[in-house]
């Protein structure tokens, strides 16, 4: 049994003069109307690519490979800066030295002089973690490893004496090889004692401290405490055979504490600069030649900057191969899809709806491209970094903007597609599309 | 018998040309009213097919009047004269123009998708207008798995689903076999006496015969051709020399 055609007006062909404006007033006001609307518009885009997925894959994968580098090529410079920066955060941005001003000839200028006491004052400022003072002693005598000299040896090469505070071995970030750095005990009581720098300890043939080694200075013996095998700054101090200062006061007749390195906290750099003259002699404040590092934040700008540049034009590149390759086959893809466009155009689609999802279509494979390649590229710097034993840094925002430039570059790429999709003309593709 | 304001389709005195010099269409008046069946017969190159596209508002006639359901298309937009398409026009063509990779059901949906038919009623009228034709049991194939007389019935269906003032058939029965065309003209008849209005243009005079209005198109001219009777048995004697010698040619649509 047959229903009636399915029908909401129901036609009768005797129909009174008139019943075609009451129709359109009777659906006016009964009928709803929906318009083909964005949601169709995606809807029908979305069919369009998964009735090609085939296609759809090729394209994308274009579009993955572009954004992937991009993503990738990012990253690895984000993490490489971070590398960079954390090296440099490490020791760098973290060290600040003082020193006595030069004489500028100016009247009434005085040159400082760092109090023997620096590094206690010092570390009363907020943001200063760290402070000690090191000087190099200019005549302190013969220095040996025995007690017996033989005058007839040939001369050696003699190590420097250095005399330095407790505190100045984290401000330069120094590295113990063995045995200890001298503390607070050695200096309060200014005790005999001695670290070797690394490459004084080889010229003394002192290889090791656990059996209490000596070195004498002029005919006085130091107990060899400690071998530090790495400093940040004061490189001297390896080649040096180091005491406490107040010992090197007492017994070496050390004039003057020399300079004072501090340890900082990250960005107080630039505040402790102002106090620190204030600090070690208000009566003289100027009279200290200043070094703070800078603020962290300014530094981290110019690191990834310089960094970036460069790689993100190769993965711009990259993106751009896939756009064109979008619109290569978008537009290979609107002439194959005549028949359909005519049918569209016949049973009520406008020249606008008709490039909406062409355009529609472009913009999917872009985002579905790029969130695929955000994915790998990020899965790339995570891997890449995990074999380097780096932290891996990965933005946020970059995944969020890889997704949008892949809609862009989809909808920019669609819309040479969609213009020729539009223009055909409805009886014409009708007639050469099947 | 058609009062003036019955009329779904009036045509007054339409002529067409393309450049240079191609006339494909000569001052053709046609009226046809509300659940009339017209057909128009007529060679290749007589300017049928113009017709038909004029008819169904995929292009302009370049002098003359063309009132659709009671509203002048002459100076409407594109836009309006695709919504206006869309509305009141169903297509069926003798190429079925069914998406290959959409179900039956799907393809079917699509044809109201851009009509205004409100979006929750599309999936029951849909499936009441493959009912109608006999479908009911191929809504989830897709077109390749059916037979041509299944597709034609599809196109049918997707046709009339958003109860359009007039249906227009090109060649609907072109790619099938005579059993099958018999088929698809019953359905045509049987929606016309439901009340459908149905415009056939066809090569062939059989599927001419059925309609109660016919037409013959002849270099741009358009005749009318009511008054003469068609014997199924004798197809060589419907017109006059000319027209049956070109039509024995077999050319399509």
């Amino acid at each position: 049994m047959r229903r009636p055609p399915a029908s909401g007006r129901h036609r009768d062909r005797q129909r009174k003069p008139g019943g075609v404006e009451a129709v359109e007033s009777a659906e006016s006001t009964s009928r709803r109307h929906d318009p083909f609307g964005l949601r169709d518009v995606l809807m029908e885009a979305v069919l369009g690519l998964a009735g090609r997925p085939g296609r759809l894959i090729l394209t994308a994968l274009v579009v993955v490979l572009g954004i992937g580098a991009l993503v990738a090529t990012v990253g690895f410079a984000q993490t490489g800066a971070r590398q960079v920066q954390a090296r440099f955060e490490a020791v760098t941005a973290r060290h600040g030295v003082v020193k006595p001003a030069q004489e500028t000839g100016m009247p009434g200028f005085v040159p400082g002089v760092v109090p023997w006491d620096a590094a206690e004052r010092a570390v009363r400022l907020n943001g200063v973690t760290s402070a000690g003072t090191v000087a190099k002693l200019d005549s302190p005598g013969l220095v040996t490893a025995g007690p017996v000299i033989d005058p007839t040896a040939p001369p050696t090469r003699q190590p420097l004496v250095m005399a330095a505070t407790p505190g100045l071995f984290p401000a330069i970030s120094g590295h113990i090889q063995e045995g200890a750095w001298l503390d607070n005990f050695h200096e309060q009581h200014a005790e005999r004692v001695a670290v070797l720098g690394a490459r004084a300890a080889q010229l003394l043939g002192v290889l090791r401290v656990d059996n209490q080694p000596a070195v004498f200075i002029g005919t006085t013996s130091y107990t060899v405490i400690g071998i530090i095998d790495r400093v940040e700054y004061v490189a001297d101090l390896l080649d040096a055979v180091i005491v406490p200062q107040s010992t090197a006061r007492t017994t070496l007749g050390l004039p003057l504490p020399g300079e004072l390195h501090v340890g900082v906290d990250l960005g107080a750099g630039p505040i402790i600069a102002e106090q620190f003259g204030l600090q070690l002699n208000p009566n003289n404040p100027q009279g200290y030649d200043i070094v703070m590092p800078p603020p962290a934040s300014q530094m981290r700008q110019d690191l990834a900057a310089d960094v970036n540049s460069l790689f993100l034009i190769l993965g711009l590149v990259a993106l751009a191969i896939g756009g064109v390759t979008i619109a290569v086959v978008s537009s290979m893809s609107v002439m194959e899809r005549r028949g359909e466009i005519g049918l569209r155009r016949a049973i009520g689609a406008t020249c606008g709806q008709i490039a909406a999802q062409f355009v529609a279509e472009s913009a999917i494979v872009g985002l579905l491209g790029a969130l695929i390649g955000a994915a790998v590229g990020g899965l790339a710097v995570t891997v890449w970094s995990i074999i380097r034993g780096w932290t891996p840094v990965l933005d946020l925002r970059l995944a969020a903007a890889a997704a949008l430039t892949g809609v862009g570059v989809g909808v920019l790429s669609g819309l040479i597609p969609a213009h020729r999709a539009a223009r055909l003309e409805p009886a014409t593709a009708l007639q050469e599309g099947t | 018998m058609t009062d003036q304001n019955d009329l779904v389709i009036r045509l007054t005195d339409v002529s067409k040309s393309f450049p240079p010099d191609v006339l494909a269409l000569r001052g053709v008046g046609m009226e046809v009213g509300r659940g009339g069946f017209a057909s128009i017969m007529g060679p290749s190159g007589s300017g049928k097919s113009t017709l038909l596209n004029v008819l169904g508002l995929l292009d302009t006639p370049t002098v003359g009047r063309y009132e659709l359901a009671g509203v002048d298309t002459l100076g409407l937009s594109d836009k309006a004269r695709t919504q206006l398409r869309g509305r009141e026009l169903g297509f069926v063509f003798q190429a079925f123009h069914l998406l290959a990779r959409r179900t039956v059901f799907e393809n079917v949906v699509l044809g109201m998708s851009y009509s205004g038919v409100p979006r929750d009623e599309r999936a029951a009228r849909a499936t009441a207008s493959l009912d109608r034709m006999g479908l009911s049991h191929r809504l989830g194939f897709y077109p390749r798995t059916l037979s041509g007389g299944e597709r034609q019935r599809v196109a049918l269906a997707r046709a009339v689903a958003g109860s359009p003032s007039v249906l227009l058939a090109d060649e609907p029965t072109g790619n099938l076999d005579k059993a099958t065309s018999q088929g698809v003209l019953e359905l045509l008849g049987e929606l016309n006496a439901e009340g459908l209005t149905v415009v056939v243009v066809t090569h062939d005079p059989e599927v001419a015969s059925a309609a109660e209005q016919r037409f013959v198109m002849d270099d741009g001219h358009l005749r009318s051709w009511t008054d003469m009777s068609f014997d199924s048995a004798r197809p060589g004697v419907i017109a006059d020399g000319v027209l049956a010698g070109q039509w024995a040619c077999g050319e399509g649509a």
